[in-house]
This record gives structure tokens, C-alpha cells and sequence, in this order.
């Protein structure tokens, strides 16, 4: 039995201080490749998992509006970060909102914008690496996609556009 | 003509053709892809003249973020309307105000003036929590405190030119004229101003491909742009229909 810190009850929700990484070893269980298979879907990771991951970024990019205005709007403003009760509950800092949703868009930075390509570090860009991958696995299945967060979001941007995009990505390159 | 003259006028017309230019292609790409799904955030307005008003509440009240947290509201809220009235007080470096559709550009200069210093509050107020709330401190990158450094800068330069040490305001509106028709005019040579206008090009410069791009995305937002109206009337994205006439066949 892992050590769980249960939040006390009290009258008002207290938003905890963050506590990095403490649900990075939180993930589903993968599906058995011949199910994947079944489903049409590519049974393992394969060899070039970057390129088909990113190409299903830009197809999903160019059939989903949202997906491309709130990869773009976002100003980092903070509104979101005490509005999801996975991250009032774990503390984990990457169930915030907004970090969550960075998880995939500091990858569309470095790929597909101007600041991203040339001035990775200044934007928070980064590779999209089998770690980043891990984390989007973990995190994006640590989102019921309940949308609270688009409720307070000054401009509307809905985690769960981006979470679904994610999980539609991972999909494409057989980790399900 | 100095050389220093000619090279803010071409600094200028670069950071205009990036500015017009990367809003054109980013508005038209947000107008181009289709929002596949309804997913206004309920309670959402059924009517086409309800979204009108939510977006306009959106918009000029930051209803969303005053439901969400009071401080950045307070701070983001005073810093916009500042920037709103300082950018219509500068209106009078760029129009004839003998002509009567600019008699507000007199009215509105004490307002834009003391504007600075509501402006200069806001950015700090916002800065101070992007260092001071460990969650905040977290989402932020080099380059958003960079932007709230140079929104700062520009402020107060501005600000100091007004209050402290006046520049030649006559010869900044002969130099914008001249930008405007072409022929191009000497610019003071006061380093506040250069500093000012060298800040507000690369400002410019930066628009399109940063995060200010939340200015136009908030009118594409599907979650607040969208009528709440799915079962009265059908909604299909080109695509989906597409999908739904091979299945058909």
C-alpha cells in the first residue's frame, strides 16, 4: 500500500502547494497489441513514432479549431491551476490545467511555431522524446475531461480538446 | 536625413508588414479550420444574439476570469483598459484632429495619460503573482516574464516622456505623417523615445507568433463562440460529413 496523503476536510477547499512528480507513476494498463490490432490501430510504438505522431498533430491541428486556437491562446495566466480536482487532490503540478495542456503544446512550439524552432529554451519548447511521451501518457489518462477548467479559462481553452487530441495521437502510435 | 531616422522608418514598416501580415495568416487559419463538435461551455446562450453578449461580456469584462480568481482579474483587467485608452491617446500622432470624426482624440488624453500608471500597476501586480504563487511560477517560461518586461518597458518609457522629461511630440507626429505618406521625416534623437519605439516594433514583431495571439483566439473559441443549439439544428463539419457520405455509400 502506497503512502497517501489524505487531504483534510475543511469548510473551504485549501489548495495544496505543489509536489512535483508525486503521480508520474500513474498510467492504465497498455491494451495487448493483437486488441489494438483489432481495432485498427498500430499494435506497438513503432520505429518512426515521431514523424506519425507529429504528422496525426498537424491532421488533428487542420480538422479541429479548437485544438489550433488553444494550442496558440493560452497566456499562461494561472486562472486554471486550482480548478481541477486532480490536481487538488494530488498536488501534482502537472495536473494543473495548464501544464497539462503544455505537455503537448511545448511539443507544437518546437515543431510548428517560429519562437518554438529558433528559441526553444525562451518559449519552454522541447524534443518530443519517449520521456514526454511517457508523461502524456500518464497525464492525459489522469483527466476525466470533465472541462471545469474551460468554465474559468478567460478565453474558453477546454483541456479536454487537448487531452482527447493527445490520446488520439498516442493511439496513432500504437500506445493505447 | 539621418541614418538613424531611415532605419526606424524601415523598422517600422517591417514590424507592420509582420504584424498585419501574421495576423492575416493566423486569423484566416483560425477561420479556415472547421469546429468539428458543439462544445459551448454550458450555461450557454441559445441565440446568435446571446453569444453576441457573451463574447462581449468575454471581451470587455473578462467575465470568465472574474468567476475564476479576483487578483489576476483586478490586475489583468486594470492593465488592459490602460492599454486600451494609453493606444486611443496615441491616436493623435496619427490623424488630422482638425477633422471632426476625431474629437473624441482630444477628449480622451487625460484619461490615456493618467492611464500609464494604472498600466504600470496592473503588469506589476501580474508579474509579482507569476514570482510570488508557486503554481504560476511553475506554468511560466523565460519568455512570459519577458513579455511582462517589455510591456513595462514600453510603459514606462512612455510614462517618462510624459511626466518627467518631454520629448519633441511635434516632430514625432511630423516623423509618423511622414511613415504614413511615404516620406519619410527626421525623428528626434531623444534615447527615451528611441527606446519607446524600438520596444513597441519589436512588440509589433512579436504579436503573431506569441502568446498575444489570445487577442484574435478568443473570437475563434469554440467553447464561447458557439450557439448551444444541437438538437434543434444539426451540426456537421465538412469533414465529418464527408466521412458520413462514404459510410453512406
Amino acid at each position: 500500500m502506497a503512502d497517501f496523503e489524505v487531504p483534510e476536510l475543511k469548510e473551504t477547499v485549501e489548495i495544496p502547494k505543489y509536489v512535483d512528480g508525486v503521480m508520474a507513476h500513474s498510467a492504465p494498463y497498455k491494451a495487448k497489441p493483437q486488441f489494438q490490432e483489432a481495432l485498427g490501430f498500430p499494435g506497438e510504438l513503432m520505429e518512426n513514432w515521431q514523424q506519425v505522431a507529429l504528422e496525426k498533430m498537424t491532421d488533428l491541428r487542420t480538422r479541429y479549431r479548437s485544438f489550433q486556437v488553444y494550442l496558440d491562446a493560452c497566456v499562461k495566466c494561472g486562472a486554471c491551476t486550482d480548478k481541477c480536482h486532480y490536481y487538488i487532490g494530488t498536488a501534482d503540478p502537472k495536473n494543473m490545467p495548464v501544464a497539462r495542456q503544455d505537455l503537448l503544446r511545448k511539443v507544437y512550439r518546437r515543431y510548428f511555431t517560429f519562437a518554438g524552432k529558433y528559441f526553444p529554451k525562451l518559449v519552454g519548447a522541447v524534443d518530443l522524446t519517449k520521456e514526454v511521451l511517457d508523461d502524456w501518457y500518464s497525464y492525459y489518462h489522469q483527466c476525466s475531461q470533465c472541462r471545469r477548467c474551460s468554465v474559468y479559462c478567460p478565453y474558453g481553452i477546454d483541456t479536454a480538446e487537448i487531452s482527447m487530441a493527445a490520446r488520439e495521437i498516442m493511439d496513432s502510435v500504437g500506445i493505447l | 536625413m539621418s541614418a538613424l531616422s531611415v532605419s526606424y522608418a524601415i523598422l517600422f514598416y517591417f514590424a507592420t508588414a509582420i504584424l498585419v501580415g501574421g495576423l492575416f495568416y493566423k486569423i484566416r487559419q483560425y477561420w479556415r479550420t472547421p469546429a468539428p463538435l458543439k462544445i459551448a461551455t454550458t450555461p450557454a446562450p441559445v441565440t446568435q444574439t446571446g453569444v453576441v453578449l457573451r463574447m462581449a461580456r468575454e471581451v470587455v469584462l473578462f467575465a470568465s476570469l472574474f468567476k475564476s480568481n479576483k487578483w489576476i482579474w483586478i490586475f489583468g483587467w486594470m492593465f488592459h483598459v490602460s492599454l486600451l485608452l494609453i493606444v486611443l491617446r496615441h491616436f493623435r500622432y496619427f490623424v488630422d484632429n482638425t477633422s471632426m470624426i476625431w474629437f473624441w482624440v482630444p477628449l480622451i488624453q487625460p484619461f490615456g495619460k493618467y492611464a500609464a500608471f494604472t498600466m504600470i500597476i496592473g503588469l506589476a501586480g501580474l508579474w509579482t503573482r507569476r514570482i510570488l504563487v508557486d503554481r504560476v511560477r511553475y506554468i511560466s517560461s523565460p519568455s512570459d516574464h519577458l513579455m511582462l518586461a517589455l510591456l513595462i518597458s514600453i510603459a514606462s518609457s512612455g510614462a517618462m516622456m510624459k511626466f518627467v522629461s518631454h520629448t519633441d511630440i511635434v516632430h514625432v507626429k511630423a516623423f509618423i505623417s511622414g511613415l504614413l505618406t511615404f516620406n519619410i521625416q527626421p525623428l528626434p534623437e531623444d534615447p527615451l523615445l528611441l527606446i519607446h519605439l524600438g520596444l513597441v516594433a519589436t512588440l509589433m514583431i512579436i504579436f503573431p507568433i506569441s502568446k498575444l495571439l489570445h487577442a484574435p483566439g478568443i473570437f475563434f473559441s469554440p467553447t464561447r463562440n458557439q450557439i448551444d443549439n444541437p438538437r434543434e439544428k444539426r451540426h456537421l463539419a465538412p469533414w465529418a460529413a464527408e466521412l458520413e457520405a462514404e459510410k453512406a455509400k
